[in-house]
Parts: structure tokens; sequence; C-alpha cells
């Protein structure tokens, strides 16, 4: 008894040695931690232990916060720095960028899933490839995709930009915002937790006509 | 056969199918008039006529409908005109009434239609009689069972068309130009509690079904008594089973979709406005970031306004460990590679010897190239003798003479005379011709 630890009751529980290192690996990779798939053993431990030292914990030792999220009315958990720094995070390699193509792409996603409000949120290759080639901004994303407009691309081209969807998809499932049912057929499922992109891009979003005229201005001075 | 269909149909199909709006409206409201009991089957000109306004009228078309054209092209297969007394009267043919039905189910399906549950009852009914023998129970399969697996797929169907057509008029509640979201909210939510209620028929089908499969299913023993009949039995039951598990399917994905549906329209009332004006944003986000984002050599770039965001990641670090199978691995001392010592240590010889004359034809060379260079006349012969000598190898000369001539061959103010006068070298029994280089100056 007097080895227990009142401050973090869950390093207590038999359940904290099988799954609090896996569970904090998996955090501190990134990854957002849902009910679903085989992260649910995780969830489960997390979810169970959160109010109980979890979230204390990490706030203490690593001066960072385990955030618990909801969207579509399912919670999920993931690692996010203070208002006052980075923590123990802050020094190189214990954080990365989320890349510029990879910012639109979840965007994109996140719109897709507030889209399927109704629906399932399974996506194929033939969804994607109906935005990117007759949707309103069609002309946008060819220019973005292949780097020109054309009435046709050639079949190298196309499997260019398939591959490059195809990575970020990989990027995006290691953080756990989609789960990849087929990686050739480029089908998955966007997870509640693409919100995440949401929180990062908040105040952009909050006060997208602001930046909308700030952007414009500066182009037409 | 199949290529007889195809030309039949390719040579007529302008006929069977109506070629324009008008017809088709004019063949449904023909329809529905003598449906609803306001035509008689058997109708008059005048009735026809009447109706062809109404389609014009309802197109906005006046008179630019040709009656005549019109009649011509329905008369083949859709209406047939047939005179009684001094009248003709016209009515629409089992064809034109059976499409007419098929398109109004298409494109106004009627929610009480969805009932599977009584569509498999009326159509589907296993009595104790027909599992009795064979005969009753393949009378069963081919009067009952085949008709009702069309009602059944055809009800199926209808149910997911209208169900898919209600969730996209569903994505418009969170479009921003909705009036009233809140009524709008209210008419679905009427709409999908008719779509739980056949739900739960839906399950009542599905025990309905598995009751007359079990039922089947235990007349196995009974009909393997003899090769023949276990035969044919098991042929039915197998198209059985097949079709029930795809209804299975079907039904399962229905059921998934209007419970989806139902639950998010619940949720939808308080957060509407929300949900609504931050749907938008990101839409005008994603919009945004189309248009500022540059592809620069294949790489897409955000506008410079765009904040980048960091996000906490440690990198999984793989180390790489050799993969040994010890099954395979031997224990045994490294095989040492064998080789003549002595014929290494000629070899090396040879090398190093062919290597001093290379050195020493370059040397010689650049020497002679010098004193050319001075404007001296190169005699080789004395050259010759100087570098044997020197030397005391004959391939060192004889490769400066070859180093000369091929020099020679690339400068254009060298001249090379050769007299051929031989000049015997006895110390080597060697002949040579008189050969003079000199450097000319133009």
């Amino acid at each position: 008894m007097e080895n227990e630890n009142s401050n973090y009751i869950f390093l207590n529980s038999d359940r904290a040695k099988k799954h609090f290192a896996d569970a904090d690996i998996t955090l501190k990779q990134g990854k957002h931690l849902q009910d679903y798939g085989n992260d649910s053993r995780l969830f489960s431990f997390v979810d169970e232990y959160y109010d109980k030292g979890l979230k204390e914990y990490y706030l203490q030792f690593f001066q960072i916060n385990l955030v618990r999220d909801t969207n579509d009315n399912q919670k999920f958990y993931y690692l996010d720095f203070t208002d006052d720094g980075k923590g123990k995070l802050g020094r190189e390699n214990r954080s990365k960028e989320l890349e510029d193509d990879k910012v639109i792409f979840a965007i994109l996603l996140l719109n897709i899933f507030k889209d399927k409000f109704f629906e399932h949120k399974e996506i194929e290759w033939s969804e994607l490839e109906q935005i990117f080639k007759e949707s309103e901004h069609k002309d946008l994303w060819q220019k973005l995709l292949f780097g020109k407009v054309k009435l046709n691309y050639t079949p190298v081209e196309e499997q260019n930009v398939k591959d490059k969807v195809k990575g970020i998809l990989r990027d995006f499932e290691k953080l756990g915002w989609v789960e990849i049912k087929s990686i050739d057929e480029v089908k998955f499922e966007i997870m509640p937790s693409i919100e995440r992109i949401a929180k990062l891009y908040r105040d952009v979003i909050g006060n997208i006509d602001s930046l909308e005229e700030y952007i414009n201005n500066g182009q037409l001075s | 056969m199949q290529k007889e269909i195809l030309i039949s149909l390719s040579k007529n199909y302008s006929d069977i199918l109506p070629q324009n709006e008008e017809s088709l409206l004019l063949l449904v409201c023909l329809f529905k008039k003598i449906e609803d009991g306001y035509l008689d089957e058997d109708f008059e000109q005048k009735d026809l006529d009447d109706t062809i306004e109404e389609v014009a009228e309802f197109l906005q078309k006046g008179t630019a409908i040709q009656k005549e054209t019109l009649l011509k092209k329905l008369s083949s297969h859709f209406c047939h005109t047939h005179a009684v007394g001094n009248k003709y009267l016209i009515h629409l043919t089992v064809f034109a009434k059976e499409m007419c039905r098929l398109l109004i189910d298409q494109v106004e399906p009627e929610l009480k239609k969805f009932e599977l549950y009584f569509a498999l009852h009326k159509t589907l009914p296993l009595d104790e009689e027909d599992l009795l023998n064979i005969d009753n129970f393949s009378y069963w399969f081919k009067n009952n069972f085949l008709p009702a697996q069309k009602t059944i797929l055809r009800n199926t169907e209808l149910l997911q068309t209208a169900i898919e057509g209600k969730i996209v008029e569903l994505r418009n509640l969170l479009k921003p130009e909705v009036e009233n979201p809140n009524e709008l909210i209210n008419s679905f939510t009427k709409i999908f509690k008719e779509l739980e209620i056949q739900t739960l028929g839906l399950i009542n089908t599905l025990d309905y079904k598995n009751e007359t499969l079990n039922k089947i299913k235990a007349l196995k023993q009974e009909f393997s008594q003899d090769e023949e009949t276990f035969t044919e039995f098991d042929k039915m039951q197998r198209e059985i089973d097949w079709f029930f598990q795809s209804i299975d399917r079907r039904i399962y994905s229905i059921n998934d979709k209007i419970q989806l549906a139902s639950k998010r329209l619940k949720n939808l009332f308080d957060t509407l406005k929300h949900k609504q004006l931050f749907k938008i944003k990101i839409e005008k986000f994603l919009t945004l970031l189309l248009k500022t984002s540059r592809n620069e050599k294949g790489e897409i770039l955000l506008h410079d306004s765009i904040e980048k965001k960091l996000i906490p990641f440690i990198p999984m670090k793989f180390i790489a460990i050799p993969k040994i199978d010890f099954k395979y691995l031997s224990t045994a001392e490294p095989q040492k590679q064998t080789y003549d010592k002595s014929h290494e240590q000629e070899e090396r010889k040879k090398g190093l010897a062919l290597l001093k004359i290379q050195e020493s034809t370059s040397q010689w060379l650049d020497k002679i190239n010098t004193e050319m260079e001075s404007g001296s006349e190169i005699n080789f012969e004395d050259w010759f003798d100087k570098i044997l000598e020197s030397e005391n190898n004959l391939e060192v000369p004889i490769n400066v003479c070859f180093g000369l001539i091929e020099q020679h061959n690339k400068k254009e103010n060298q001249v090379i005379t050769i007299d051929k006068v031989g000049i015997l070298k006895v110390k080597n029994e060697l002949s040579l011709w008189k050969m003079k280089i000199q450097t000319t100056y133009s």
C-alpha cells in the first residue's frame, strides 16, 4: 500500500501495466486515440483514467495537455501543446510541422466529413476524383495537384497524383485521422478526430473573412 | 438469340420508347386518368385531345406539340384504336400501362409500399402442404418463390432509392440559404419517423425470412433419399439461400442508413446554427487554400500568410537488426581463399615493369618535345641510342618512336622526314630507317 501513488491513481491499476506504455507511445507519436479498431483498448484505458491522474501526469511531467475532444458524438484523445509552450516536447525531433499539402487535404477531408453529416464517412477514390475533376473548384484542384489545368492527363500524371494522395492518407492514418480500408483502391474512412485540424486552425477559420480580405488586398497592392 | 434481340431493339428503339417529354407525360397522364376513374379504359379522341392540351399547357409549349406526329409515334406500341359503331375508341396497351406504373413508382415511391414484411407475407407463404414432397415444393418454388423474388427486390430497391434521395436532401439543412431550418428539420423528422417504422418492418422481414429458410433447410434430410430428388432440392435451396443472403445485405445497409440519419436529425436541432456557420467557414477556408496555394515543381505550398502548425510527434526509430535464421546458420570456420603467392608476385612484377616502361617513354617524349620546341632538329637514330643506353630496354625507344609518330599525326606544325636508308645497329641486331623530326613555323 505504501508504494501506491495517490496523485496518479492510474499508475496503481493493473490496466496501466498492460496499456499505459502503449497508450503513451501512441499518443507521443501524434496519434489521436478513439474507440475504433485496434486502438479501442488503449482508448478505453485513457478514457477511464483521464480524470484519475492521467491528464495531470502529462501536464506535470511533460508540460503538455492530454486533450479530450468530441466530434460527431464520439470522443477522442490527443496530446497538444499548452498555451505556455511546448513543454518537454519542445526539443528537436519531438514535434513536427504539418506539411502544406497535408493541411489542404485535412481541410478537404474535414469538409467532406461535415458534408456527410447524415451518412457514413467512407470515401472511395472516385469521390475524390469527382472533386478534383468535376467540382466547382476543379480548376484550382487540378492546378495544385497536376501543376496545370488540362482536358486530359496522361496515365503517369494521374498515377503521380494518386500516389501523392495515398502518401498523405498513410500519414493521416498514423495520426488516426483516417482508417484505410484498401490503399490500392484508395478506400478509407474519415475518423471523428479529423476535427483536430479545425482545432489547429481555429483562429484562421474563425477569422476567415478578415484573412481573405487581407490576402486579397496584399495581392492587389 | 441475344444478337437478334439487339438487332430488333436497335431497329425499333425510337418506337418502343417515348422519344420526348411530351410523349412520356401524355402516356402517364392518360394512365393516371384511367386509374383514377376520370377516363374509361376505352376513351375517345376528344379525351386524348384534351389530355394533349393539358400536357402542352403544363410544358408551356402551346401549339408547338405536333398532335399528328405524336399520335403516329404512340400508335405502334402504346395505344391502339378500334372502331365501335361510328365511333373510334382508343385504349392504352398493357405495355404502356406497365411502363407508366414502373415510371410512377420510380419517381414517386410511396413509403407505405415498402413494408417488406407484408410483401413477403403476401408473396412467400410456405404452407405445410408445400413441404410434403418434392413436387409440391418444386411447385411452390416456381409459382411462389420465383415471382416473389421480383416483388421483394423491387420493394427493397424502392426503399433504398427513397432513403438515399431523402439523405441527399438532408444535406441541404447545413447550407446557409435554408429558410426556417427548424421547420425543415421537423418535416424531415416526420419522414424519417416513417422510415423508422419501415425499419421495424425490416426486422420482422428478416425474422420471417429466417423462419422460411429454416423450414426449407429442415427438409434436407427428407429429400436426401434418392439422388435425383436431392439434386433438385439442393439446387432450389441454394437459389433461395443466395437470394435471402443478398436481401439480408441490402436490408442491413438500408437499416444502417435510416438509423444514422434519424439519430443525426435528433441532434441537429440544438446545434443547427452553430454547425451551419462553422461548415460555411470551413468551406471558405478550403476555397481560400485552393485559391492561394501554388504548385512549385510538384510541391504544394501554402500562401505565406497561412501559419504552419506544429503537432507533438516523436518519430519511431527503427534499428536494423540483422535477420539471422539460426536454423541455417553454419558454425564452421569461414572458407579461406586459396591463391598462388608466387604467381601473384610475378603478375605484380610484370605490372610494375610495364608501368616503368610507360613512365620512361613519357619522360623521353617530354625531353624530345622540349628539344623540338627550342627549334632543334631531332635525328631519331641518335636519340634511339641514347634512350637504349640509358634504359637498357629496347621497348622504351620503340615506344618513344611510336609516340612521336602519333604526336605528329595530331600536330600540323611537325614534319617527319623518313629516308629509307637503313642504319644497322649491330648491338641489338636491329636496323632502322633514318628519321628526322622538325617543328615548322608558318
